[in-house]
């Protein structure tokens, strides 16, 4: 079952306008504390209500800076997800991501949208995720219609993005076996 | 009428830190964009730090004169080292006076201070007066960040002004600092760019001095919002200087000055203003 602890992180109150890498860092260590206290598997919802300007400096070193350390491994199975009040808000923090060659899920008034660098094939693959909301590799392959070999590469680069859950249930002839989940669906 | 601008500061900053002039003759002067004042502001005290004294004759034109001393030119000139506090121009034709920036933990403070005097002026859109924002903030920034990263600097410190015209919106920021191609240089791999090689990488390819891939990219994205907005973006640093307008974006020699300066000139038709962006002359 896909359940996850939740917890809300919000920026505003660091200010409605948010520009300095000074600030950002400050704000990032906070950040990355509350991320940790979630029991896993974990989600945190970094919030920008309320603010007017996100600049790339301050989104890289609070939000993408976080995310490149989550890509680590270093927080276990703990998830990070924007929610902001427009995409204009979140285009600065998208353009860093795209530079560090992450990605993030970004809530938007009831819809989402994917903040970074993700190819095709990969946007897909978690089309597909978020939409079973659970699934196999297998049964994922069968639907997008690719090779066992290929689906595995593209879950394995969505999970180290922590784009999906990914548990390992065994094997299946060569390969491993895995259980996916969507971290937005639980 | 002579007018101070990116197409003609240079041969005045020339003279200046010429060793040899003994005399600057600004008595022509009608019109001073705040990217050629903020040069001008910074040039003479170069000239002050070799201590070589210069006779100026300042313009005559009273409109210009009152515009240059109520943007605060006169008081940085007699008294660098004054401690510069966010104050309303009582002139209504100077938009933000010179302000001194020298620490990152003061740059939300005076980009609000910025954005106040515009605010005050315009009914802006959101959306430009945050584009704005954004660009003050990583313009401003950039100062206590890259303008002395070898430490070399004994007094860094960095100057920012804004003017409004008919037609447009003046920001300029300035500082003597190291200069791009010296700040990139403290990167393994480039050390011996050119002032126009390090532009070129910094402006088009989004290199910084970091190898972190999340560092870099900003003046990159301000020159794409400059194009996309029709605006006239340039920045000098060392010999060479960047002009970008919605046509064309060279890099040309110029003669040597230290640090990095920028002027950024947005139609007001960014701001919801409708009108037309034309250079129309004298405001002053």
């Amino acid at each position: 079952m896909n359940v996850m602890n939740e917890l809300t992180f919000p920026i505003a109150p660091f200010g409605v306008r948010l520009g300095t890498r000074l600030e950002g860092k400050g704000a990032r260590e906070k950040l990355l504390v509350t991320l940790e206290s979630i029991p896993e598997p974990g989600r945190l919802i970094v919030s920008l209500d309320g603010v007017e300007v996100l600049s790339g400096s301050f989104a890289d070193e609070t939000i993408a800076l976080s995310c490149a350390r989550l890509a680590t491994g270093e927080y276990g199975d703990r998830y990070l997800v924007v929610r902001s009040p427009s995409l204009e808000i979140a285009e600065d923090l998208s353009h860093k991501l795209e530079r560090r060659h992450l990605a993030m899920f970004c809530l938007i008034d009831g819809r989402i949208e994917v903040l970074g660098q993700l190819a095709f094939p990969m946007r897909e693959t978690l089309e597909l995720v978020n939409k079973l909301k659970e699934t196999t590799a297998k049964e994922l392959s069968e639907l997008l219609g690719i090779r066992h070999n290929a689906c595995l590469h593209r879950v394995g680069k969505l999970t180290e993005l922590r784009l999906i859950r990914r548990e390992e249930i065994g094997s299946a002839g060569p390969h491993r076996a895995y259980r996916l989940f969507s971290v937005i669906y639980t | 009428m002579m007018r101070l601008t990116v197409d003609t500061i240079d041969q005045v900053i020339e003279v200046i830190i010429s060793k040899e002039s003994v005399r600057l003759d600004l008595t022509g002067v009608g019109f001073i964009d705040p990217y050629s004042l903020l040069l001008l502001v910074l040039s003479l005290r170069y000239r002050q730090m070799f201590g070589s004294p210069l006779a100026v004759r300042w313009p005559v034109r009273k409109d210009a004169l009152g515009w240059m001393r109520a943007m605060g030119f006169f008081a940085e000139i007699d008294d660098p080292k004054r401690t510069w506090r966010s104050e309303a121009s009582s002139r209504s034709d100077a938009l933000q006076p010179i302000t001194h920036i020298t620490r990152e933990d003061s740059v939300s403070r005076l980009v609000n201070a910025f954005d106040k005097r515009l605010h005050e002026r315009y009914p802006l859109t959101d959306e430009a007066r945050n584009a704005l924002v954004k660009i003050m903030f990583e313009l401003f920034q950039n100062i206590p960040q890259h303008s002395n990263a070898t430490g070399e600097v004994s007094d860094p410190y960095g100057l920012a002004a804004m003017q409004d015209y008919t037609d447009s919106i003046f920001l300029a920021v300035a500082d003597m600092g190291i200069g791009l191609a010296r700040s990139l240089s403290t990167r393994e791999g480039l050390m011996d760019l050119s002032d126009g090689s390090a532009l070129n990488r910094i402006v088009y390819d989004g290199l910084s001095r970091f190898s972190d891939p999340g560092r870099g990219g900003e003046l990159r994205r301000i020159a794409q919002l400059a194009r996309r907005w029709d605006g006239l973006l340039i920045i000098r640093s060392g010999e060479a200087l960047l002009y970008m307008d919605a046509e064309r974006g060279d890099i040309y020699d110029a003669p040597y000055f230290p640090g990095v300066q920028i002027g950024l000139r947005l139609s007001r038709r960014v701001f919801g203003i409708d009108s037309p962006m034309v250079d129309n002359g004298a405001f002053l």
